[in-house]
């Protein structure tokens, strides 16, 4: 039996759908199986962000409504081992699913898989209650950014109300340089704000953007450093214990590395 | 007519019904049933006004019982606000409600007698008290003490850095600009007609 994450943060574009893709490829790089879930319906992300947008037949509103087998809306991901993902409609609505519907769905998916992350909306209505509906624990991502924080802080207490009380932060997006000169949230004020653990941090990183318009996870880049923050974010939670990136030295060293490179191609 | 912790008066407008102490929502419920059972059809079609402001249950729990009795005997609910509209005088001894935990964005908490968290209390929340508000914790969202009129109601945090207080029907905000973090427990209250702010020292404070 496995168990099924929701990845939330309330605001939109702090990195949900790039952080579910990554975590996904990197658990199933890990050697386990993995059904990435997109609740976000009408908005549809996840299939890009991996590469299987054509790959689509049926979807969960189709599984919902009984017009497929959960299996053969399942599309198996062919460049890593037990990665599935499950798509949702494009054209429907989040009340074309419930949260029941939901639930029975993630059920389902937990006698099958090792990990279910589903991909929750931005907002706190309909689309988070059916992402959250059938989930166990959270992940909330948030970025240094005061209007994420006070997002991420509210939908925390949306997961609590809801009795989803294991929840873990990911704080996005962070550049070292402006933490440290204080023009940015820095991650012990995040932590005191919103009193909840920390699973990861993900250095700011432009290979993410090309990795997404490409739809190949940035984990399989073994030169990102975001990567390298999603594959740890992964071994966690797998319960291994592996120590926090020091994304300072981390950037410098990768500086310092492109330096030399530059030289040497000289 | 008294039965438990629940009292009957009768006034020109209606019957009042009081209930009291801290016995449990289906106990309250339960002897409501009771009461009006062996009176038959006698309340049937009359107005009552169920005073909980007495009483130890959440709001949720009160309109499920307003429910049950409504739709069971027949009679027309009233909301009665003794809280709204008399001024709660308990800020040196009177009902204080615990919060245990952090009080989050958009969160509203509300309560007509004295309010002690023992959390943060987060930006993006409300915490609204008759008496006096205290927060072990730090203190981020907009606080209102003495919200029914009482101007003797203090508000005091670890680390006061309010968006907003408010104590009766003054209001101050933070300093725009740089918001500094207090380095030691402050406490707010009203002084002519303002609200100050104090670092908190154990002795200071008399009224």
């Amino acid at each position: 039996m496995g168990v099924a994450y929701v990845i939330t943060s309330g605001k939109g574009g702090v990195g949900k759908t790039t952080t579910t893709a990554n975590l996904g490829t990197s658990l199933a790089l890990l050697g386990k199986r993995v059904a990435v879930v997109d609740a976000d319906t009408g908005l549809r992300n996840l299939d890009v962000v991996m590469g299987l947008e054509n790959r689509i037949v049926y979807d969960l509103v189709d599984v919902v409504d009984g017009l497929c087998r959960l299996k053969q809306a399942l599309i198996r991901d062919k460049r890593f081992e037990g990665l599935y993902l499950l798509p949702t409609a494009q054209t429907k609505e989040k009340t074309s699913v419930r949260p029941e519907q939901m639930q029975k769905i993630c059920d389902e998916l937990k006698q099958e898989f090792d990990f279910v992350l589903i991909d929750c909306p931005a907002g706190i209505e309909r689309g988070f209650e059916n992402a959250v509906a059938g989930a166990d624990k959270a992940i909330v991502v948030t970025v240094p950014e005061v209007s994420a924080v006070r997002d991420a802080d509210r939908i925390i207490g949306k997961l609590e109300a809801r009795g989803l009380t294991d929840h873990q932060l990911i704080i996005n997006r962070l550049k070292a340089d402006m933490a440290k000169r204080g023009d940015m949230l820095n991650i012990d004020d995040m932590i005191d704000i919103l009193s909840i653990k920390l699973l990861g941090v993900i250095p700011d990183d432009e290979k993410i953007i090309v990795s997404t318009n490409r739809g190949e996870p940035v984990v399989t880049d073994q030169e990102s450093l975001a990567g390298k923050a999603y594959r740890n974010i992964a071994r966690r939670l797998t319960g291994e214990k592996v120590p926090f990136l020091n994304i300072e030295d981390e950037e410098n060293h990768g500086f310092l590395k492109g330096f030399f490179k530059k030289l040497f191609r000289k | 007519m008294e039965s438990g912790n629940i009292l009957f008066k009768g006034t020109k407008d209606g019957v009042i019904v009081m209930v009291r102490g801290n016995s449990d929502y289906l106990s309250v419920e339960q002897a409501l049933k009771d009461k009006l059972h062996k009176a038959g059809n006698f309340f049937k079609g009359s107005k009552l006004y169920i005073d909980f402001s007495h009483a130890d249950i959440d709001e949720e729990q009160q309109s499920i019982i307003k429910n049950q009795i409504m739709k069971d005997y027949c009679v027309a609910i009233k909301d009665i606000d003794a809280g709204k509209n008399k001024m709660f005088t308990g800020t040196y001894e009177g009902r204080t409600r615990f919060i245990k935990g952090t009080v989050r964005s958009g969160q509203n908490i509300e309560f007509w007698g004295n309010i002690v968290i023992i959390g943060d209390v987060n930006a993006g929340s409300q915490v609204v008290a008759g008496g006096n508000i205290i927060v072990l914790g730090a203190l981020r969202g907009m606080v209102h003490a003495g919200a029914s009129g009482n101007e003797k109601g203090i508000i005091a945090a670890y680390s006061l850095q309010p968006t907003q207080l408010r104590i009766a029907g003054i209001i101050s905000r933070a300093p725009d600009g740089e918001n500094v973090k207090p380095k030691c427990p402050e406490l707010a209250r009203v002084k002519d007609k303002r609200i100050i702010i104090e670092p908190y020292v154990p002795d200071k404070f008399y009224d």
